[in-house]
């Protein structure tokens, strides 16, 4: 069908992107940004979805990635739990959390959520700082386990790399599922005139909590892998700067194609890398990040993905295509 | 039991200081065209705003079949069988045609996040279905060729007509249509008068039908209410309510005399 066509081109190349990029990257350094790039792809899967399907923005997807990571660290050196289940456990609790902020917030019109999430991911950040008991305060926890199957530990960064890409590759399947179908179709409905889905019988406060939920659980995901991977997790990644780069990654890929996260994840973090690099601007990466957020939404609204599309649109075996989304 | 569908007492609206609505009562019966006239400002929307939940009533109460659903939300309230239009369109402009009515078809089906998530068989199935009643949904309207363009391109005329098949895809027990001639030439609204017919007696649907078009109203409704400045003046079969010396005034305005 046109849909399975239409993501079989992008599919095509992430997986040649995916298998010839050990070919490529042979230092730490760019294979480690392979890893990230995998890990934050998924989150902004999951804010994609939210802002481009349901109209909400969040600025607490880095506190849910945090969530996630502590929560794996936490269960897996203190409780000496596995570390599948100390991931599936970090999921539950980072739903948890996701559902108890997420239900009183998104049954008011407006922006309520982005403020909600702002408070929030203060609050977890101040959680991994003070609840030194549980979280070790500043200096954070060490020797996190890494996940095994059998004999296979992932351990190095090629390993961690395929077990990151096999994460976003199941986001994105889940999520595009999701947005070809009745669900996904009720989503952008409210996107579009809200009070038009309502009285098409779309319960419009359930499927924005379920999207902003499944967005947590997929930075939770990420943030799991990412301890199992670094081996250690300290409160300061975990902060407002870090979602207010997810949110620029979403915007510049393109709020409404879940490609366009990935894309956006790629060149953001690849980017904000080289501002790390270069002192005279290192802080006044805000600053870099603000202007482009602002660049894109005026000039670009529909980011990178939209270019790509409208390029795509001009090649002369390309016609004109109905179905608009995705 | 009662024919009654749609019953609204003595519901009054109040935005700050400015009563929108003031204690209006009527009911719609079963099968019937329910046409609610007045002059610009009367509240005529905001009628219908309160029977879909669109904002709460101020005081008063709204039944539906007997069912008190005053309070119910928006959404539970179209599921229990009311489908409405809207005076300023509200398609989804950036879905096509089909995915419109597609939407219209939300409460027949039943997947949910997880079946589409993991596109279960079950889901796959129900999609089919769904697909083949929007498609034909589409042909009752006649915009079956339209089908997978965006909904924003097409005319107001064709929008309207969109609504309504996306109504009427809800399977409601009664559809309000607000304004549905609103924007139309004459061709366009002499097709809609016969649609608004049809809709009653092809599929069984009560409407109630907000409307400036005088001779759409008195050529098909069965019974019309009259509001002024948030009041009901008249209530009755078009002939006698074009009869009423109060409406008339409200028409003409108050110092026309007669």
């Amino acid at each position: 069908m046109l849909n399975a066509l239409r993501n079989a081109v992008p599919l095509l190349l992430l997986l040649v992107a995916v298998a010839l990029f050990p070919l490529v990257a042979r230092s730490h350094y760019l294979q480690q940004l392979g890893v990230l790039i995998g890990l934050y792809s998924m989150v902004t899967i999951g804010l994609s979805l939210l802002m481009g399907y349901a109209g909400q923005a969040s600025l607490g997807q880095a506190a849910f990635f945090g969530l996630g990571a502590y929560s794996s660290a936490v269960l897996s050196t203190k409780a000496d739990l596995n570390p599948w289940l100390a991931l599936l456990a970090g999921i539950v609790i980072t739903c948890t959390v996701a559902a108890l902020v997420g239900r009183p917030t998104l049954r008011l019109h407006g922006h309520y959520l982005a403020m909600a999430t702002l408070g929030f991911g203060i609050i977890v950040q101040v959680f991994f700082h003070e609840a030194k008991p549980i979280t070790e305060g500043f200096g954070g926890i060490a020797s996190i386990p890494r996940l095994s199957i059998g004999g296979l530990v992932f351990k190095g960064d090629m390993l961690n790399f395929y077990l990151a890409w096999a994460g976003t590759a199941a986001c994105l399947a889940i999520g595009l599922n999701v947005v070809e179908s009745r669900v996904g179709r009720a989503m952008r409905a409210i996107h579009d005139s809200e009070i038009a889905a309502s009285a098409c019988g779309v319960d419009v406060a359930r499927y924005k909590v379920q999207v902003f939920v499944l967005g947590a659980g997929f930075a939770s995901l990420a943030g799991s892998i990412y301890a199992h991977y670094i081996t250690f997790v300290s409160p300061e990644p975990f902060g407002l700067m870090f979602s207010v780069q997810l949110l620029v990654m979403v915007v510049v890929g393109g709020a409404r194609s879940l490609w366009g996260a990935v894309l956006g994840a790629a060149l953001m973090t690849a980017l904000g890398q080289q501002i790390e690099k270069i002192e005279l601007i290192r802080d006044l990466s805000v600053v870099v990040y603000g202007t482009l957020l602002m660049l894109f939404v005026i000039f670009m609204p529909d980011g990178l993905a939209g270019l790509v599309r409208r390029g795509w649109g001009l090649l002369p075996w390309t016609g004109p295509r109905g179905d608009a989304h995705v | 039991m009662s024919d009654i569908v749609l019953q609204v007492e003595q519901v009054t609206k109040s935005f700050g200081g400015v009563t929108a609505l003031d204690s209006v009562s009527f009911e719609v019966r079963q099968g019937e065209v329910l046409a609610i006239i007045g002059p610009n400002g009367a509240g005529k929307t905001t009628l219908f705003n309160m029977v879909s939940r669109v904002f709460p009533v101020s005081s008063g109460r709204i039944s539906f079949r007997g069912r008190d659903i005053t309070r119910a939300a928006p959404h539970a309230i179209a599921r229990a069988g009311i489908a409405r239009t809207f005076q300023n369109l509200q398609v989804f402009s950036q879905m096509t045609v089909l995915e419109n009515v597609l939407v219209g078809c939300h409460t027949t089906g039943r997947a949910g996040f997880w079946s589409a998530a993991l596109r279960l068989p079950a889901a796959r199935t129900e999609e089919a279905a769904l697909r083949k009643r929007a498609l034909e949904m589409l042909a009752v309207v006649g915009l079956t060729d339209r089908a997978h363009e965006q909904a924003a391109v097409l005319s107001v005329g064709q929008q309207r007509m969109l609504e309504l098949a996306r109504a009427l895809a809800m399977a409601p027990d009664i559809v309000l249509l607000d304004e549905p001639a609103a924007g139309l030439n004459t061709r366009e609204t002499a097709a809609l008068s016969e649609m608004v017919v049809r809709v009653r007696n092809d599929f069984g649907v009560t409407v109630g039908l907000i409307e400036h078009d005088m001779s759409l109203v008195m050529g098909i409704s069965d019974r019309v209410v009259v509001l002024e400045y948030g009041s009901k003046i008249a209530e009755g079969a078009p002939s006698e309510v074009q009869q009423n010396p109060k409406v008339i005034a409200a028409y003409l305005g108050e110092d026309e005399g007669p």
